[in-house]
């Protein structure tokens, strides 16, 4: 059981780490909002399962990304009555002197969340497979597409 | 960052790192413990927000929301801090659905309490039909509970078989590595070190998913047994022995009817909401307890799970043939209370709680303004400036529409660039139409706007506004989402709006009397 921080102590630790590496896999529009949805759903969990958590820091990068990936599914949105945004296509709304971010649509939820953690975070492979609940191979192949992709979009 | 390539994706996290908002609120987060049953709309925290701006409140929510479709009427006995004007029993609004008129047919049963506590004001209701279309096929599921001495839930399992068939985009395309009985699957949600979550797999034509917490939830798959004919199963002794299956039916027949929702908030950013939706999964009073720690505790006739997270208290239970939720910043005493309270209720009676949420949203301030050809007037209302970027780009925004009747609805989506607000996507309903609204800021012209499903072209009627332009359509029957694409001067492509549009609700073409007539 830890004795690391309560769910809002890391709130405030760690909420503008989390939002920007939101922004890296939904957008700039849907990031704070997925960030608090991700927080909201760590409560509803209680209090116990969160005192179970070893490394709190990486499992909250991994459970917004996990609700990242949900917020994208057309089925649970109709479900819940809700207007969105669709994922990849957030990156469409940017300005023009950032075309860079614009790749950003090219890459899959996973690839950018492996760039962003491995560039931003500078998280080892190990600590992104370990995030991410995939494999180091997995993380090395994906980080290798995105690579990439970047190349061929920016070239 | 050792080469090239390392060098693009670095200066790429750069830029968004920058271009990052800032996080909201921990209060906003606390907004959102809100009834499971039917999920809490996203924008559920912003009219705290507005009611607490002018006492110099705190930010909330980020505005992406629901559409809530509306009308409006008359009761006198919810004790409410109403922002709507008094309409008498005489000014009953007429309808055009007598069967959605009939209290008590179940059907069509939306809910409403009694009594709400003191300050606590409408700001959100709607009602939408709840009935069976928006889930699969189900083949079968059973839930398992483990409880603690105490009675309260220690363990969760739940496993469903749905045809696949009907959910053809629930796999996201970056599988997590996770496989069961051999094929792809996805974990759903967080999975922490006690191994609960969920997890979901395709079989033998079968959308099968396990969802669970305590026990490991890919484990639990792995040990699951699927046939054709029966779905899925877990064998003997798959579970600890503290877990007792719960009486669920295997194959529950689908209920049609009527979900609503209700949103309180008080000055002071505190939230108080009531949702019901048909019992189209055939939950029992045992199968609702699937929150850690929830308790079940008697409220009036309505035996109730209830549980704290933070400092908001839920609860859920069954009503006739509806699941009922309900969850706020109350103590345990004041939600029990509210909840004994909670009943069917009459068609005008949530008609009024509409129209004091439709006269909160007119409430906001009106940015831009146009008049259609037909005489039909929409403004936009936003605490946001429009050729000014703001810090942030949260905050209470609406639509308000004048034909046959002056309706506001916040349900909307914003978009915003830098922190400015450029457009704004939502629907309601005028002249007895269920309709697309688009707004667009300044300098932007409107491109295309399009069915996503049937890349169908809608029938756009634009008209200019004060500093930026509006447009209307007909909302496709059937149509989920719809997208707006427009060109901004200096760019080299083309923006594009989206917005799911959700169902229309068979309330839509109730008429009622304009809520500023007084």
């Amino acid at each position: 059981v830890s004795d690391g921080p309560s769910v809002e102590e890391a709130y405030r630790k760690w909420a503008d780490d989390l939002v920007r590496y939101a922004t890296a896999l939904v957008g700039s529009a849907d990031a704070s909002d997925l960030v608090a949805e991700s927080f909201a759903g760590v409560l509803r969990a209680g209090e116990e399962r969160w005192r179970l958590v070893r490394d709190p820091r990486a499992y909250l990068f991994r459970v917004v990304c996990n609700n990242g990936r949900m917020s994208g599914r057309g089925r649970r949105r109709r479900e819940r009555r809700e207007l969105v945004w669709l994922p990849v296509a957030d990156w469409s709304d940017q300005p023009a002197d950032a075309p860079v971010l614009h790749v950003l649509s090219g890459l899959s939820m996973q690839q950018r969340a492996v760039t962003f953690l491995t560039y931003w975070e500078d998280m080892s492979i190990a600590e992104v497979a370990a995030v991410l609940g995939i494999s180091q191979g997995s993380v090395k192949k994906q980080l290798a597409r995105a690579r990439a992709a970047l190349r061929k979009e920016l070239s | 960052v050792r080469g090239p390539d390392d060098r693009v994706a670095a200066r790429l996290v750069q830029e968004v790192a920058d271009r990052a908002p800032s996080a909201p609120e921990w209060s906003d987060v606390l907004a959102r413990l809100a009834p499971e049953a039917s999920p809490a709309p996203r924008s559920a925290s912003r009219r705290p927000w507005m009611l607490v701006a002018a006492a110099g409140g705190v930010a909330a929510a980020a505005a992406l929301g629901t559409l809530v479709y509306q009308r409006a009427g008359t009761d006198g006995d919810l004790v409410t801090a109403s922002t709507a004007p008094p309409v008498s029993a005489t000014d009953a609004p007429d309808t055009t659905s007598a069967e959605a008129s009939r209290p008590g047919n179940s059907a069509t049963a939306v809910f409403a309490p009694s009594a709400v506590p003191d300050g606590f004001a409408v700001v959100e209701a709607g009602t939408w039909d709840g009935s069976w279309p928006y889930s699969s096929t189900r083949v079968s599921t059973e839930t398992w509970i483990s409880s603690g001495v105490d009675g309260s839930v220690d363990g969760y399992v739940r496993l469903t078989a749905n045809a696949a068939a009907d959910l053809p985009n629930l796999m996201p395309p970056t599988p997590t590595g996770v496989t069961v009985h051999g094929a792809v699957a996805q974990a759903d949600a967080a999975l922490g070190p006690d191994g609960g979550g969920a997890v979901h797999w395709d079989e033998q034509g079968m959308r099968l998913s396990v969802s669970s917490w305590g026990p490991d939830a890919v484990s639990i798959a792995e040990q699951s047994v699927v046939t054709a004919s029966g779905g899925i199963a877990l064998p003997a002794g798959a579970l600890p022995a503290t877990f007792v299956r719960a009486q669920t039916e295997a194959t529950p027949a689908p209920v049609t009817g009527r979900s609503s929702e209700v949103r309180w908030a008080t000055a002071d950013g505190r939230t108080l909401g009531l949702s019901a939706r048909p019992n189209s999964t055939g939950e029992t009073v045992d199968t609702l307890g699937s929150t850690p720690g929830a308790r079940r505790v008697a409220a009036g006739s309505n035996e109730v799970w209830l549980w704290r997270a933070g400092d908001v208290t839920s609860a859920t239970w069954l009503q006739g043939d509806h699941v009922v939720s309900a969850g706020g910043n109350v103590d345990e005493a004041a939600l029990l209370e509210f909840v004994a309270s909670v009943g069917r209720t009459s068609e005008p009676a949530f008609q009024a709680l509409i129209l004091e949420a439709s006269a909160l949203d007119q409430a906001i301030a009106a940015r831009d303004r146009a008049t259609f050809v037909d005489g039909v007037e929409v403004s936009m209302h936003s605490d946001a400036a429009i050729d000014v970027p703001e810090p942030s780009s949260f905050g209470p925004r609406s639509f308000c529409a004048t034909g046959d009747r002056t309706f506001c609805t916040a349900e909307v989506t914003p978009f915003t660039d830098g922190g400015l607000l450029t457009g704004l996507v939502g629907s309601q309903t005028i002249d007895g139409e269920h309709q697309v609204l688009v707004w667009l800021g300044p300098g932007r012209t409107m491109t295309r706007v399009y069915d996503a499903n049937t890349n169908a072209d809608l029938d756009v009627t634009t008209a200019p506004g004060l500093s930026g332009s509006f447009a209307r359509a007909v909302a496709p029957a059937g149509a989920a989402t719809i997208v707006v694409e427009y060109q901004v001067p200096g760019r080299w492509y083309r923006d594009t709006l989206r917005a799911n549009l959700g169902v229309a609700d068979p309330l839509a073409d109730v008429r009622a009397p304009n809520p500023q007539a007084g």
